[in-house]
This record gives C-alpha cells, structure tokens and sequence, in this order.
C-alpha cells in the first residue's frame, strides 16, 4: 500500500523519461506525391488489391445492398483488381481516419462523408487533378466539396459521388384532414408555423423527429441558412471572415427556435435513443412533417412506400436564395495509399456512367452526372427534386462546410438553446470559441 | 447449503423477544436490498424481452412483457450483425490475451515478491504507477509502436496491446497473492533441489490458485467489453470484435431496438457464464488481494 | 521418460543439490533469475507501456495534427490547459465524481454488512449485486439510454406509482444529467466492492468483537472502533480502486450513455482527451490533457491514502 505514496513520484520520473525522449522525436517523412497519369485507366494494366473504406456500407440498408452489385460490376471492367470493401462505424469514423493518417497506414480509397471530413483531412489527401478526365470535369457536380476554398477550380482531393441534402416531407392526407392545401408551399417561416398550429389545433402532430445527437438542429439550420443569407456568406462564414457572432448568423437560428416556442416538435425530441425512430413515425402518419433526407434513407422512397407516392408531398424552405445540395459522398486517396493507381480505376469507375445509373436505381441516389437521366418510371419525387436541384441555383449546405468540430459543438448547444436552458448569443460565442480553437 | 440457510436465519433473527421496531426496520433494509438487486436483473429481463419482440410492440410498453414473442431480431443480429463471427474473433483475441497476462504477471509477481534484488521496490512502484495511465491517453503511441512492427490488423498485436495495458493490475493483483505465500514453503523447496520455475509450479500457484482465477476473470471481463483499442488496431471486418461491431451496428440507420438488444444480449453470454463458474473464486480472490 | 539427472524432482533427496555445492557461478546465476522472470513482462511493458507514455508526455510539448511532424512549442499547451473552460469543466466532473467517494464507500460497505449478516436471500443478492460488473460500457450505455427515455420504463414506473410528477428526462437536464451517470456508475462498480467488503468482514478477528461487547461496548461503537478500524486496510484499497477507475474507465460508459451531454455537463477529462484527440485532431493538446490527467490521478490517490493513514493514527 505504501507504494502509492511513491506514485506521484514514479509519474515524475515517467515524465522525465518522457522529456529525454523528446529528443529522439519520429518523423516518418512523407511518401512522395507520384503523379498518376492523365486519363482513365486502363484495365489491362490495373492491377492488384485495394481496401476500401466506407461509412454508408452495412450502414444504409439500400447502399448496403448496392455496393456488392457495384463492386461486381468494378470487378468485370477490371478484372485484376481485387477490392476489400469495408464498412467502417459511423460513430468513430473520424478516430479511425486520425489513427491511419498519423501512423500513414490505411485504405487505398477512402470515403469522406462529407466536405467537413474532407477538409480535416485534406493534407493527408492526394490531389487528383491529373487524373481527372476534362470530361468528368464537365459531367460530374458537386466539386466544390473537394476543392479548397469551395471553386468548382483548383485542387480536387476528391471526387464527388450523388446529389443530396433534406427536403422538407408532408403528409398531405394529414394536411387535407386539417384544412390545408395539399399542394402546400409555405412563403415564409411564420406561413409554416401556423401551418403546425393548424395541425395541432387539429391533433395532429406537426413535426417528428428526433434530435438526441442535435443532428436534426444542424439539418434545420442549414435549411434555414439560404433564407436569409446568401452562398458568399456561407463562404465567408465557413472562412472565418463571418464570426458566428453576426446578428446575420443568428437570425438563422430563429426558425427551429420558432417552430420550438410554437410547440411543433414531439416532446421527446432530444432524448430518443434512436433518430430514426421520427422517420419512422412519419411513415406510421403519425406526424404530418418531417425533415427528411432528399435521397437514398428517409427520403421519398421510404415515404412513398409507406404512405403511397400520392400522399407524400414536398417544399423547400421558404423564400430560398439558393437551394443547399451537396455530393453524398466523395471518393478520396490518401497519400499512403500503396496502390493509388487501382484506387483510381475504382473512383473513376463508381464516377462513370454505369456505376451513376445503377446507384440510381439501387438506392435513390440522385445522379452526380449531367448525362445520367432519371428513368422514365421515376417516381414524382425524384422529378421535382432533380429539377429543383438543376434548375435553382444550389450550393453546399453551411453545416458542411465549416468544420465538422464546429458543427458538433453547434449540435449540443443547440439543443440546450431550443430547450430555453441557455441564450443564443452564448451558444454563438461557444461556436466561435471551436471555430477560433480549430484555425489556431 | 440447507444448514447454512438455517443457520442463517438464526444469525439474521435472534432469538430474543422481537420488537416491532427493529423487526420494521429489518423489513426495510430487506426491501432496500431486492429493489437494488431488481435494478441489476431488470436489464438482462429488459434486454431479453426487447430482444424478443417488435419496435411497435416495443412502443406500446417499453417496460413490460412482449405481447407476443419474435425470434426475428435474433435471427436478424445472426444474419446482418454476423454476431457469431465477431464473439469467435472476440474470443480469438481475448483467450490467448488472458492466457498470456496470466503467464507473464505470474512469472513478474513471482519475481518481485520472492526475490530480493536491486530497484525492486522501485520496479513495483513503476508497475503500480502505469496502472493509472488513462488507456485512451495512449492509443496513438500504442498504434504507432503496433504499426512499426507490422502488426496492424493482425490479432497478435491487439493481443500484445491488451497484454500490456492490462499487466500492471495483473502483477500487482497477483503480487498481493504471492505475498501471503510464507516465504519458508518457498524455501524448502529450493533445498529440495527444485529450481525456481519448478517452485513457482508446484509450491506456489497451487496456493495461489483463487487469485489466479480471479485475475483471469477479471481480465476476461474487461477485455471482452473493452473498445477503443480494438476498433484502432483491428480495422478490418474479418477481425472485427463483438464490442466494434455492435458499436457500429448501433450506429445504423435502419436499426431497431429489438436488434440492438438482441445483439447487446448475446455479446453478454460469455462473460455472464465465465462470471457463473468463477463466482466463488472471484469473492475468495478480492479479498485477498484487498487485504495484502 | 526417464528422470535425467539434471532435472530436479521435488520428492528427490535434498543432499544431491545441497547448498554445499554451491559455487560462484550458481550464486550468480540464482541472482539473474528475478531478471529472467521478470523480463518478459518488463520487455512488453517497456515497449507498449513506458515508452508510448514517454511519447505522450514529449507530445505534450508539441503541436501536432498527426500530417506534419509535430511542432515543439514548449509550455504553451498546458498554458491553453489553463484557460481552457472545457478541461475545468471536465475536471471539476471528475472531481465531482470523487467527491461522492464516501457514497462510493458506504453503500457497498453497507450492503456487504447486510450479506455478512445473512439477510435472507443473501446469496442470490450476492450474486445479483455483481451481475452490473459483467456488463460492458455499451450493454450499460445504451440500457440506461432505453430506460431513462422519457417514455421509457422509468417514467413508466414512477407514473404507475403514482409519482408522475417526478418523471424527467434524466440524461438531458444539466443538473440531473451528471447525478444519474454517478449513480449509475456506482450501481455499476458496485458488486467488486461488495465482495471485496464481504470476504473481508468474513475474515474479520471475531475475538475483538465478543471482547469489545463484553466490555459494554454498543453496537455502533463496536462496528465503528472494532470492525472499522480493522476494516481500514480494504476500505484504503477500494478507494483507491474506484479513483483510478473514475479517472481512466468511465469514458466508454460517458461516451455511449450521454455522449459528454447535455452541452458538455457530463463530460470527464478522459472523454475530453478522446475528443480532442480524434474529433478535433489536436494530437498534441490531448498529450498535455493526458500528462494533467495522470498527474491530477497521482495527488488524489495520495491524498485519499494519506487521508485514510491520517484517520487511523488519529483514532490509535
């Protein structure tokens, strides 16, 4: 027992030792750059065994099905590559991407879920630029997500995959029980407020969902950003030249907050053990609204199945400057990668054509590619949302673009925020605070 | 096991003239006891019967029983969790880890409780000390030091991992073990010409046995539930551990809580039956090392 | 198989390896046997142990994302440590935490007590209070998450019982978020101290005790002066336990149950250090976290053994 008197003792030693240490630092030294050639790949000499990291698979019940068949039709153009697709846990995806690139130890190709994650790890990541073909170039949407600064030009450390954001879901059975139009499109947020207080007054719940993890808050945010600030604000922000601080960034708060106040939300919103369980319950018609995924998981597809593709109906937030989307995923290479040309056939192969359309099909991922068309039994939906997203002018969502450190502090201030136990203001200055710590 | 419930009661209700009082009182504390027990069987009934039954069943009465029984969510963690495979590569890892612990901390607390030589204080200091390095304060080192000798997503590195975050509980449990070993018996044997690896064997550890049950449970336990250190170091599916996988199952979009539960559930059968057969061993081997 | 004459049999006569025919070579090699017993342990604790720690603390000093190698910026990161927020909160979580350490002490103490004195049924709450130890993190985590959702069975029971009014969602009030998760990790680390309590009241001098309630002596200044005090050395024990636990294990538990929240108000050092580490990438910040972590670990086990030593001579 003694011996514990002798800890703090020992601990000073250790960091003696720790401290002479120092001297003798690691530095693996980067793997050189090796510059691919222009052009897609030829799979005569594409050749060897490529791992592949992925959150969405075994994560997405449709994607899961998908990837398979996909990784099949890799494997006919390129019959020498063998691939190891794996499902990574969505939870510690980041810790999992923080261990290979500090011990330089990793997949070959490697999914970043969003432009956060992307730049996270973006001095880990190959540049692409001499790979990609002029015609991806102009086919394939969504390259400001892998390109700093947010160009459509520059350096690309990805390669954008699918069309997403959230859309707005009504049950329009629901809405017609309650006196209000089914072809609903509110003109404001007060318009959508008093739309739930019409639900409400009718026993109807306005709003499911569930916001445990504050994911939902960050998704209400985003759709809120474009109705009151524009896409160079959005920029400016995720820069840091807009503080969070600005009565601008606060005022895109107000929406949730509103619907919030106005009792819109089911009571136990920030406790549910799973988020999902709102889809779920909207697909039940036990909630008339939800803030749904535009594509591949609680997306029309799900609804419609649930509710009839008659009575899911849609809007976009109310007076929108420009409409969020964003690629779904993008494909990146990390510099380790020991077989970065195999890793390429893979990205240019899930970025063609065949692989766009089958995704398509297989999941409701909306096409990235100007030249993949919906099929002609496309259900309304998918219309309405791919004519949105070509028609409108579109950019990625705010949340996605700062920081995904800053985002999770936004998510759990947030929730304290909507249940009234702290301001707005000091929630700001906390996310200014992780925003400020994150650009040291 | 009859006479000792008799004599049981006898000891819990002396004889003498019972006041209601102190028999209100007793009736009380009994009563504090079963509700605390029934907060520590409630879970595996919770789990079980969630388990066994639909979310919208689920629903309609969170706490109570299942309206009707579905082997579906099992059947589902078998087919999409795969949880066989990942309790055989829980297994996998945590056998050999515990055998080798074993070994290592009965050969280390042998040496430093039995022996004299220089810095031998100072060794179990240092060995005391790293038991309280925080393991999460040190994955990054750890997986650089793995990596370096090539054994990323290989067992035997997570095995070595979990060997030596473990070891200094181990040695110091197992010290406290040896410590009540009298130094004679020891001493007698070595006159009888028996080396000191054939002392250990034969004089010691048959003494030390409950301890070394203990430690092996204990060790069992911890690494079997452990998971940071598992999803760094084993990140492919094939290796995958039951702890991982059901973390990453949770973070599903299509989960129910019937599946989760079903999985939580099954990831519990190896430590509760290693907790069944070692029970007696596990109360004997605390003590003992609380004491010394 | 037959016995070579080299191998030493325990029944074997004991004149044939006499302490006569010792030599000098003998004597040496008799002292490098701790050296070869402990060297393999020592080896793997070196390697994944020592030097990982040692790596650590040089990391501390250093800014480090885990691209670029790490920067030496001296002291500046345990200046941050100072005016970081976060790391007090989460620190004073901890201490929280240890604060309830009597709690900690007692209620298993009291339990054990129960068990010693057979309370009926005392073997299956034996085994019972033990079972929370076999759960892991996440069995516990995501349980706890179903049961004290506001519509989950707890509130279900408190209405049922009449006591609706008390129903809340007790992993999401700032207030109540940080009591539950000790309360829960309490009922968790329960059962190994009800054993270790148990077995030792089992080997407890029963001659003190009839002498001390032959002189007069109540039940309470026996079990208080008699029982307590040769108690002393497990009680020192425990403690000693459950602070290093609280400091270094209950991350899983945090992190599956409430994820640090609400806000940050259940967060622990160790969860902080994780979240920086992997969450924001600053590898060597989380350094300087851990090196204040363990060194904040050593003081308060020394002060709890000083604590404890101090009451003993004070009683003596």
């Amino acid at each position: 027992m003694r011996n514990w008197l002798k800890l703090v003792c020992t601990l000073a030693l250790v960091g003696a030792l720790g401290a002479f240490a120092s001297g003798c630092g690691g530095s693996d030294g980067d793997q050189g750059g090796g510059g691919g050639s222009a052009g897609p790949p030829n799979p005569a000499t594409v050749k060897g065994k490529i791992v592949v990291w992925d959150v969405f698979y075994k994560s997405f019940p449709s994607y899961t099905k998908a990837v398979p068949k996909l990784d099949e039709a890799f494997k006919r153009k390129y019959p020498n590559v063998e691939v190891e697709h794996v499902a990574q846990p969505f939870g510690e995806y980041a810790a999992l991407q923080q261990a290979a690139f500090t011990g330089r130890q990793g997949p070959d190709v490697m999914m970043m879920p969003n432009a956060g994650s992307l730049r996270q790890f973006q001095k880990g990541l190959e540049e692409l630029n001499d790979r990609i073909t002029p015609e991806q170039q102009e086919q394939l949407t969504g390259w400001e997500t892998v390109t700093p600064g947010y160009q459509v030009e520059g350096p690309h450390y990805g390669v954008p995959i699918a069309q997403t954001d959230f859309m707005f879901y009504f049950n329009k059975k629901l809405f017609r029980k309650a006196g209000l139009p089914t072809d609903f499109q509110p003109k404001s947020w007060e318009d959508l407020r008093d739309a739930g207080l019409k639900l409400k007054a009718a026993g109807i719940q306005p709003f499911t969902g569930g916001n445990k993890e504050g994911y939902e808050s960050q998704w209400w945010w985003h759709m809120a950003w474009p109705t009151v600030n524009t896409k160079e604000q959005a920029i400016a922000l995720a820069e840091g030249k807009l503080p969070f601080t600005d009565p601008a960034v606060a005022r895109t708060f107000e929406p949730e907050l509103m619907m919030q106040k106005a009792g819109l939300f089911e009571k136990d919103r920030f406790t549910t053990p799973f988020f999902n369980d709102g889809y779920l319950r909207f697909a039940d018609g036990k909630g008339a609204m939800v803030l749904g995924g535009s594509t591949n998981t609680a997306y029309w597809g799900d609804f419609n199945k649930a509710l009839g593709q008659e009575n899911v109906g849609m809007f976009l937030p109310p007076g929108s400057k420009y409409v969020s989307m964003q690629p779904e995923w993008s494909w990146s290479i990390p510099k380790f990668a020991k077989n970065k040309d195999a890793a390429w056939a893979y990205i240019d192969f899930m970025a063609g054509k065949e692989a766009t359309r089958m995704l398509f099909d297989l999941t409701g991922e909306l096409p990235s590619r100007k030249d993949v068309p919906l099929p002609a039994d496309a259900p309304p939906q998918a219309r309405q949302i791919r004519d949105w997203y070509r028609d409108k002018p579109t950019f990625i969502a705010t949340d996605v673009l700062v920081p995904s450190q800053v985002t999770q502090t936004m998510n759990t201030e947030a929730k304290e925020v909507l249940q009234g136990r702290r301001s707005l203001e000091d929630m700001l200055k906390a996310v200014q605070a992780t925003f400020d710590k994150v650009n040291r | 096991m009859s006479t000792q419930t008799v004599a049981g009661r006898a000891r819990w209700a002396p004889g003498s003239a019972a006041r209601i009082g102190r028999r209100g009182r007793r009736v009380a504390v009994w009563l504090i006891f079963a509700t605390l027990a029934a907060s520590t069987i409630y879970p595996l009934f919770f789990l079980l019967s969630t388990a066994l039954r639909t979310s919208e069943d689920y629903r309609r009465a969170p706490g109570g029983l299942p309206h009707e029984l579905t082997f579906d969510n099992v059947q589902r963690a078998f087919s999409e969790m795969d949880i066989g495979r990942l309790a055989l590569n829980s297994l996998l890892v945590v056998v050999p880890a515990v055998l080798l612990l074993t070994v290592l901390s009965c050969l280390a607390a042998y040496a430093l409780v039995h022996f004299e030589f220089p810095l031998r204080r100072t060794t179990l200091a240092i060995v005391a000390a790293l038991m309280a390095l925080p393991p999460a304060a040190i994955v990054i080192p750890i997986f650089k030091a793995i990596l370096d000798v090539n054994l990323l997503n290989n067992r035997l590195g997570l095995i070595l991992a979990y060997a030596a975050l473990q070891l200094p509980f181990s040695i110091f449990l197992l010290a406290s073990f040896m410590r009540a070993v009298p130094g004679e018996l020891l001493k007698a044997a070595m006159l009888d010409g028996a080396g000191p690896l054939r002392t250990l064997w034969s004089v010691v550890l048959p003494l030390v046995r409950p301890g070394l049950l203990t430690l092996m449970t204990l060790n069992f336990l911890f690494l079997w539930n452990e998971f940071l250190y598992s999803l760094v170091l084993l990140q492919r599916e094939p290796e995958r551990t039951m702890m991982v996988g059901i973390g990453q199952f949770q973070g599903h979009f299509d989960q129910s809580l019937g599946i989760v539960s079903a999985g939580l559930m099954m990831s519990m059968i190896p430590p509760l039956l290693i907790f069944f057969f070692f029970q007696r061993d596990l109360a004997r081997g605390l003590t003992t090392g609380a004491l010394k | 198989m037959t016995a070579s004459p080299d191998t030493p049999s325990v029944g074997g006569p004991a004149q044939v390896r006499g302490p006569a025919r010792g030599t000098r070579l003998r004597r040496a090699a008799a002292r490098a046997t701790p050296l070869f017993l402990l060297a393999p342990a020592l080896a793997l604790l070196a390697w994944l142990m020592v030097f990982p720690a040692a790596d650590a603390v040089r990391l501390a000093f250093t800014d480090w994302d885990g691209f670029s190698d790490p920067k030496w910026i001296g002291l500046d990161n345990f200046k941050d440590l100072l005016s970081d927020d976060r790391f007090t909160q989460a620190l004073t979580h901890n201490l929280i935490i240890i604060a309830v350490l009597p709690i900690w002490i007692a209620v298993p103490y009291s339990l054990a007590w129960g068990l010693h004195r057979k309370i009926p049924g005392w073997r299956f709450f034996r085994f019972a209070f033990f079972l929370p130890v076999v759960l892991s993190p996440v069995v516990i985590g995501v349980y706890y998450g179903m049961f004290l959702d506001p519509n989950g069975p707890f509130n279900g029971l408190l209405r049922a019982i009449g006591l609706g009014g008390l129903a809340r969602e007790w992993t999401n009030e700032p207030g109540i978020a940080l009591p539950v998760v000790i309360v829960i990790v309490i009922w968790w680390t329960l059962g190994i101290g009800v054993l270790i309590f148990l077995s030792a009241l089992s080997n407890l001098d029963g001659e003190l005790e009839d002498a001390a309630r032959v002189d007069g002596a109540s039940r309470w200044q026996i079990q208080r002066h008699v029982i307590f005090w040769q108690m002393r050395p497990v009680i020192q024990f425990w403690a000693i336990i459950i602070v290093i636990l609280s400091f270094t294990s209950f991350f899983p538990l945090i992190y599956t149950l409430t994820e640090g929240g609400p806000g940050f108000a259940t967060a622990t050092v160790d969860f902080y250090l994780y979240q920086e580490a992997f969450d924001n990438g600053n590898l060597g910040y989380a350094s300087a976290v851990a090196v204040a972590l363990v060194v904040v670990i050593g003081s308060v086990s020394g002060l709890a053994v000083a604590l404890l030593r101090g009451r003993r001579k004070a009683i003596r």
